[in-house]
């Protein structure tokens, strides 16, 4: 029974253990690839199932990283073109584009939090998607709408300031 | 929870490389000093870039008053972005007749009291580049200029070097030029030719002049010259044949043609627009693009020879349409597009009458030429097929109605189109779908995407031989009259097949706007300031 479907446990920061198959969370994450590697040695021959501690990512981004895994790299889910799809409409050529699509509209801080859990797991697909989905909502700003939305600190000078005001003068 | 204020500089970069249209570069440069350095790096790596990477037109909407004016961004995917335009230029008396790259517009004062100069605005602080209102058509006479109705520019305004061209309403001298830095008033050319349509300045191998077409589709070339030490412009003419008609394998109906020049590749290309008069009203209506490409090679005993190819498709080109600003772009650049499309506006009659008489506002959108997708990045790009054919996904087609309820209305069958099916996740893009459509209520656009198709019957018994081919237009908003269409069917013998060729997808225009033009945002590297300098 274990032999036809090998799961690892990922323990996010803050204590949870989540259930993912290997086979999937390795075709997805270059990081746990990285670390399941690591361990297969020490593993081959005990039945016991590995536990990684994945430091960074908290449980509740971890759980919805690992949502977007199942739908995108479980060979037996995913169905269509794989490639190339992020630039199409929804429910238009791939037919997970609509699930990307839902995925991404979190709220912002939600979102970078995907980023940076993209980043540190090494999931190519899922941060490309997070990062088109920031610039998304950085579009048709203007600078006070972006500072507000995000938090971002003016940290100009008054005398730079006016040159920033003088380049965007035809925006106001 | 993390926030974009702690992200790492690389993850900033990669968010950077989405972002391609000036406006969002430009913002994203002034909210604090880090990220304005990641927009720098970025802009970097894309001055690597063969072609250098140009800027999208803009569709600017202006406005004297209320609504402000506005911009949309095909390349952003934002519509309805604000632009302030500067105080002399905002006024009611004010109409726009050209643009050029790096922010300039051609802006023209009433005709009681003619005015016209160019003014940049984005970088609003810079001088304007006045042009005369006199034409001097004898030695010893000048008279004032009858109104332009469209200039168009050797070089960017402020070059010591650069020559305008413009047409006037009245056609007589159908052409004009002038020296904005050394002239204080326009001439004709040496001689006159018949009404123009669209002029433009081209660099071709053989001549480098401003290229213009005219009604009869005459090509001219007028040539600079300066005598006198440079005291005088003078401009003279070489002819070049343009017939379209011999090499015309579809005939289209069409009432009206308006001919555009466009620059693509070193060469000139000739961009017709075929329009008709749309049902019930005196709006033209765009049904079919044609393009050529002029092949034009010197002949040894000093003259040209000149052939002319039509281009089935754009091989990924984008090209923006209007009279003396027409241009082209590599699809391959942006990041999304694919190319095959042909953006216009509602110049098609302006070929007489004064300028305030001549747009519906009704007639701007995009030609989509073969059976392509719809490429607009950060909107929804429907697939005309799948609209068609959909299983009632996102942009399934309309449903047939319950026989009871009354018959939709125009709108409410374009909606229903478009209609998202949870409009939580769709809010912040109702409105590209809206504008994609062209169905805001109450606005002066009626028509929905439509689909080009050319209808031809074949002999059954000879499969090869052509009986007889028309270009048929289908709205796409019509299910029953798209079902006829794209089913094959057999009728006495003869087999009917639709190949569609385009689709036109019309773009939302607010009435109480001025009419629209292209606006050519100038390069974010050039206009932005440098970062500030890495802590020592």
């Amino acid at each position: 029974m274990a032999s036809e479907k090998k799961v690892v446990f990922l323990r996010s920061s803050d204590g949870e253990a989540f259930e993912v198959s290997e086979e999937v969370i390795s075709a997805a994450s270059v990081t746990i690839k990285g670390m399941i590697d690591e361990e297969s040695p020490s593993r081959a021959d005990t039945a016991a199932t590995t536990t990684l501690a994945i430091p960074n990512v908290t449980a509740a981004t971890l759980s919805r990283v690992l949502h977007y895994v199942n739908k995108h790299f479980d060979a037996a889910a995913v169905v269509g073109r794989p490639d190339d799809y992020i630039f199409c409409a929804p429910g238009d050529e791939h037919p997970l584009a609509r699930f990307d699509d839902d995925f991404v509209d979190v709220d912002n801080d939600t979102l970078i939090d995907l980023v940076h859990a993209a980043e540190y797991l090494h999931i190519k697909k899922l941060f490309d998607l997070t990062c088109k989905a920031v610039a998304d909502k950085l579009k048709g700003r203007t600078i006070d709408q972006i500072r507000e939305t995000f938090g971002i600190v003016n940290d100009y000078t008054v005398e730079e300031e006016v040159e920033v005001y003088r380049e965007n003068s035809w925006a106001f | 929870m993390a926030s974009l204020a702690s992200v790492p500089a690389e993850i900033l970069l990669l968010i950077f490389t989405y972002l391609e249209c000036f406006a969002d570069l430009t913002s994203v440069a002034g909210v604090c000093k880090g990220w304005r350095n990641a927009v720098h790096v970025r802009l970097r790596a894309s001055q690597r870039k063969e072609p250098p990477y140009r800027q999208l037109p803009w569709l600017l909407q202006p406005s004297y008053d209320v609504p402000p004016s506005t911009i949309t961004s095909f390349v952003s995917g934002t519509t309805g972005h604000r632009i302030c335009l500067p105080e002399g230029v905002r006024r009611r008396d004010r109409y726009y007749c050209g643009s050029h790259e790096g922010g300039w517009v051609a802006v023209a004062a009433d005709r009681r009291r003619p005015h016209y100069e160019f003014v940049n605005l984005i970088n609003q602080a810079s001088a304007s580049i006045p042009l005369p209102n006199t034409l001097r058509s004898h030695p010893t006479r000048s008279e004032v200029v009858d109104e332009i109705r469209v200039v168009t520019l050797s070089d960017v305004p402020t070059a010591g070097s650069c020559i305008a061209a413009a047409h006037t309403v009245g056609g007589y001298p159908s052409i004009i030029f002038c020296r904005p830095h050394a002239d204080g008033h326009w001439v004709p050319p040496l001689m006159d030719t018949e009404p123009l349509q669209d002029t433009l300045y081209h660099r071709g191998a053989v001549y480098q002049g401003f290229y213009a077409i005219s009604n009869m589709d005459n090509l001219y070339v007028f040539l600079p010259r300066e005598i006198n030490n440079g005291e005088t412009l003078v401009m003279r003419q070489v002819i070049i044949s343009f017939s379209p008609a011999l090499a015309m394998g579809r005939r289209v109906v069409a009432s009206n043609i308006t001919r555009y020049l466009v620059e693509s590749r070193g060469k000139l290309l000739v961009v017709l627009r075929y329009s008709g008069m749309a049902m019930g009203t005196n709006d033209l209506r765009t049904l079919h693009f044609r393009v050529f490409e002029m092949e034009l090679n010197e002949l040894p005993n000093g003259g040209h020879s000149t052939a002319w190819v039509e281009l089935d498709d754009l091989d990924g080109r984008i090209i923006t349409v209007a009279r003396g600003c027409s241009r082209a772009f590599e699809a391959a650049q942006y990041r999304g597009f694919q190319g095959g499309s042909i953006y216009f506006l509602d110049d098609a009659a302006v070929g007489t009458g004064p300028m305030y008489s001549i747009f519906s506002f009704a007639d701007l959108g995009m030609y989509s030429m073969g059976e392509t997708k719809i490429e607009r990045p950060g909107l929804p790009t429907p697939a005309l097929r799948d609209c068609l054919d959909g299983d009632g996904a996102l942009l399934g087609r309309s449903a047939p109605r319950h026989p009871s309820q009354p018959q939709a209305t125009e709108h409410e069958r374009l909606r229903w189109l478009f209609a998202p099916r949870s409009n939580q996740a769709w809010d912040g893009r109702a409105e590209h779908l809206r504008m994609l459509a062209g169905c805001e209520p109450g606005s002066n656009c009626p028509y929905g995407p439509r689909e080009i198709m050319v209808h031809t019957i074949r002999n059954g018994s000879h499969a090869t031989e052509l009986v007889t081919s028309k270009l048929k237009i289908v709205n796409e908003i019509d299910p029953i009259a798209n079902d006829e269409a794209s089913s094959s069917t057999s009728a006495g013998g003869e087999q009917v097949v639709h190949e569609t060729v385009a689709s036109v997808w019309p773009l939302l225009c607010k009435p109480g706007n001025r009419r629209s033009i292209w606006f050519l945002p100038p390069s974010a590297d050039e206009w932005l300031l440098p970062p500030p300098p890495a802590d020592a």
